[in-house]
């Protein structure tokens, strides 16, 4: 296990700041920036930027220590099978039997490594420094249908509460002697039936409830409805996404315009 | 015009061999506060259900007469309709909240209702201080507790004008403080707010204080239905519907026939304590003589 | 109070009523979806030596497939397990994941649901969804990722397991709890 059940940590920097809209185009211009580099240097200047940007998001030692840790595994083995499934180029590292190990290939993996590195990590910007609220309001106000928003909400809202449902009745069963972290990974599994039957069910239960709630509530009574919480772009905003903009298109520009190797 | 008419309700769960709700006729008139008493399967939850509408529009089954709301037949309208009249609150706290704050949870009714986002505020920021939990905006439903929970849920439900608040077992799930605190805002909502309560219970003593009237259920009948002082005066009939009567009426029944006489019904223990002061300071003509 | 007199909006009937999915569906797709994150998450077991990593995901892509249809399998089983990716910390494989779960839910719902459900068909939907899963991840991860052939191979294994267990496990869970709680499983 591991990890956060909610990223967000709440500071006051300009990225916490920032419309959570802009925030999301960041991410996939940054992604789509890191396909058209395919300079290993270049690669590294931009993850160094990502870098840069959750160091100022104020992101704890341990949170970032949390993005990095899957990734890093990730990265090295990408570094160690790269070469050995790649055996075009000169000069030969070194042979053993049909595998070669070239120099080109294992700088192709490095670079690969430092693509997924970028990929990888670009999202914890966004993660760290919005609230999932605001994630899901960005969302719909970007043409994401309301029905569609509110379920994804309901999903995150009740993430935490299946978690906790899990938990207790996990202590339930191994209370009465199931075995849940010890065994194969076959007999691990088939214990684990013990526990998700009554979590589904009473997951279902829930959601029984859950829909009568939502009625009473008046869902879906008007078309024109309204929102408590609006987003609203500030200059600055504007400003960020102009630099994005520019940071995304200037290289594919001269990649793809001026057929420069980058 | 009656907050609330049922008339001759009978209604069967798809599937169910048994009348659930069976020929229940019931009146409730604006301003009132109801408890409605009875046990597990006495029909009381069926009863909640049918005042907004969610049955027969989200639960099928077999229904036969008429229920309306301040007029409206709520088998005719939605129930998003039903709900801008009545509001209703669940008996399970976890999984009637379904937003990732406070805030807008109580906002939820009012927005699908189209109101404006002006007006939304001034409602959110009023149904929290009214049900205490002002300041509450930005926490997860899922950080509070049990009693707070079911307060924002009442929030949730009052933030829409209701004219009528339904709550089926609100106090079920909830510990001794929650409970205390839940049953202040439903007195408040009663003596400030004079708003019409509809309160289902498997348990006379907290609602007592604050009841115009008990209704008794079993089986999906309604046995009995009147003040609560009238009511209680057999608290054998609480028990037989399986609903413990409050403790102070036990000790006014026990007086009652251990003296051999009807005088004794009290409600409280303030009530029982003045009762039983002058009974004992009466001087004793008979013994004079 | 000044709010307790107006009455913006008491009239429901003023505005037209919005097209919305049924309450039901959002109520249970929204659960679904969280139940696959949470049950992915919970399950999460790291493993050497292949440094790979083992969840019980699957099962629930398959049992919200199996017990609920397509639209479930696809919807729940994408975003649940792309949510559970990124909160997982392996973010870089919340999109392919989005899309391999999702077509595994897909498939695996339209082809297991097939003569209502008989064994055979329950099979073959949950085979062929996991070959969806298991293709999407390959592919992904070698041309869109390009992580090189080596590390999207050593994939593989790990991946049929995920499918020969969790389809097993999603497939005893749907015949139950459809069988034991007729009523839930009703959208």
């Amino acid at each position: 296990m591991g990890g956060f059940i909610d990223l967000y940590t709440e500071a006051d920097t300009f990225l916490h700041r920032m419309d959570p809209r802009v925030k999301i185009v960041a991410v996939l211009l940054l992604s789509l920036l890191a396909f058209i580099l395919s300079h290993l240097y270049l690669l590294l200047a931009l993850l160094t930027f990502i870098f840069l940007l959750l160091f100022l998001a104020r992101a704890t030692i341990s949170r970032t220590a949390f993005a990095l840790k899957f990734v890093l595994r990730f990265m090295v083995l990408i570094i160690i099978l790269w070469p050995i499934f790649d055996p075009t180029g000169t000069p030969v590292l070194a042979s053993l039997g049909p595998i070669k190990i070239t120099e080109p290939a294992v700088w192709r993996g490095v670079t690969s490594a430092a693509r997924v590195g970028c990929l990888a990590t670009v999202w914890y910007i966004l993660m760290f420094t919005t609230s999932q609220r605001d994630l899901v309001r960005a969302l719909v106000k970007m043409g994401v249908r309301f029905d569609f928003g509110l379920t994804l909400a309901i999903s995150l809202r009740f993430l935490p509460t299946f978690g906790a449902l899990i938990d207790s009745i996990k202590d339930a069963q191994r209370a009465r002697g199931l075995e849940l972290s010890k065994g194969g990974l076959l007999k691990r599994s088939k214990n684990y039936v013990a526990v998700l039957v009554p979590t589904i069910v009473s997951a279902l239960r829930t959601a029984d409830t859950l829909s009568l709630a939502l009625q009473s509530r008046a869902y879906g009574a008007r078309a024109d409805r309204t929102y408590l919480r609006d987003l609203n772009m500030r200059p600055s905003d504007y400003v960020a996404l102009a630099v994005l903009a520019a940071i995304l298109v200037l290289p594919a520009f001269a990649k793809f315009v001026m057929q420069v190797d980058i | 015009m009656k907050a609330l008419e049922l008339n001759n309700v009978r209604f069967k769960y798809r599937d169910f061999q048994n009348w659930a709700l069976d020929s229940v006729s019931l009146e409730v008139e604006k301003g009132e506060f109801v408890t409605i008493l009875g046990c597990n399967g006495s029909g009381k939850s069926t009863l909640c259900l049918l005042t907004n509408g969610l049955i027969p529009h989200a639960i099928q089954g077999n229904l036969q007469g008429s229920v309306s709301v301040f007029g409206n037949n709520v088998g005719e309208q939605p129930v998003s309709q039903s709900a801008t009249k009545v509001g209703i609150v669940f008996q399970e706290p976890e999984s009637q909240l379904f937003c990732m704050s406070v805030e807008e949870e109580v906002a939820f009714g009012p927005e699908n209702l189209a109101v404006p986002r002006e007006e939304i505020k001034t409602r959110v920021e009023w149904a929290l201080e009214l049900v205490g939990m002002k300041g509450y905006n930005n926490r997860s439903p899922f950080s509070l507790s049990g009693g707070q929970k079911q307060r924002v849920a009442i929030a949730a439900a009052l933030s829409m004008r209701p004219e009528m608040l339904v709550l089926d077992e609100p106090a079920y799930a909830l510990d001794p403080v929650g409970r205390l605190g839940l049953y202040s805002v439903l007195r408040d909502l009663k003596e400030k707010h004079g708003m019409t309560v509809i309160l289902a219970e498997r348990d006379a003593e907290e609602a007592l204080a604050f009841s115009d009237r008990f209704v008794l259920m079993k089986d999906g009948k309604l046995l009995e239905s009147g003040p609560p002082r009238q009511v209680l005066r057999d608290p054998a009939k609480l028990r037989e519907i399986g609903v413990a009567p409050p403790q102070v009426t036990e000790v006014a029944s026990l007086l009652n026939t251990r003296m051999g006489t009807s005088k004794f019904s009290f409600l409280t223990v303030e009530e029982a304590e003045r009762a039983i002061l002058e009974e004992v300071l009466k001087p004793k003509k008979e013994g004079r003589r | 109070m000044s709010a307790q007199g107006s009455n913006w909006g008491n009239s429901g009937a003023a505005g037209k009523p919005a097209n919305y999915v049924s309450p039901k569906i959002v109520a249970v797709y929204g659960v679904l979806t969280a139940l696959t994150a949470a049950i992915t998450y919970a399950s999460y077991t790291p493993f050497s030596p292949t440094k790979g990593y083992f969840n019980l995901g699957d099962s629930m892509v398959f049992f919200s497939a199996l017990a609920f249809g397509w639209r479930a399998g696809a919807i729940c089983g994408g975003i649940g397990s792309a949510a559970a990716d990124i909160l997982l910390g392996s973010g870089i494989y919340a999109p392919i994941t989005l899309v391999a779960k999702g077509a595994e839910g897909l498939v695996a719902g339209v082809i297991g649901r097939m003569k209502g459900g008989k064994a055979w068909a329950v099979a073959l939907g949950i085979g062929a969804g996991g070959a969806c899963m298991i293709t999407t991840y390959f592919l992904g991860e070698w041309l869109l990722l390009d992580v090189g052939l080596g590390k999207a191979i050593a994939e593989i294994p790990i991946n049929i397991a995920q499918v020969v267990l969790g389809g097993t496990i999603g497939a005893l869970l749907s015949y139950y709890v459809k069988k034991s709680y007729p009523s839930l499983t009703k959208t």
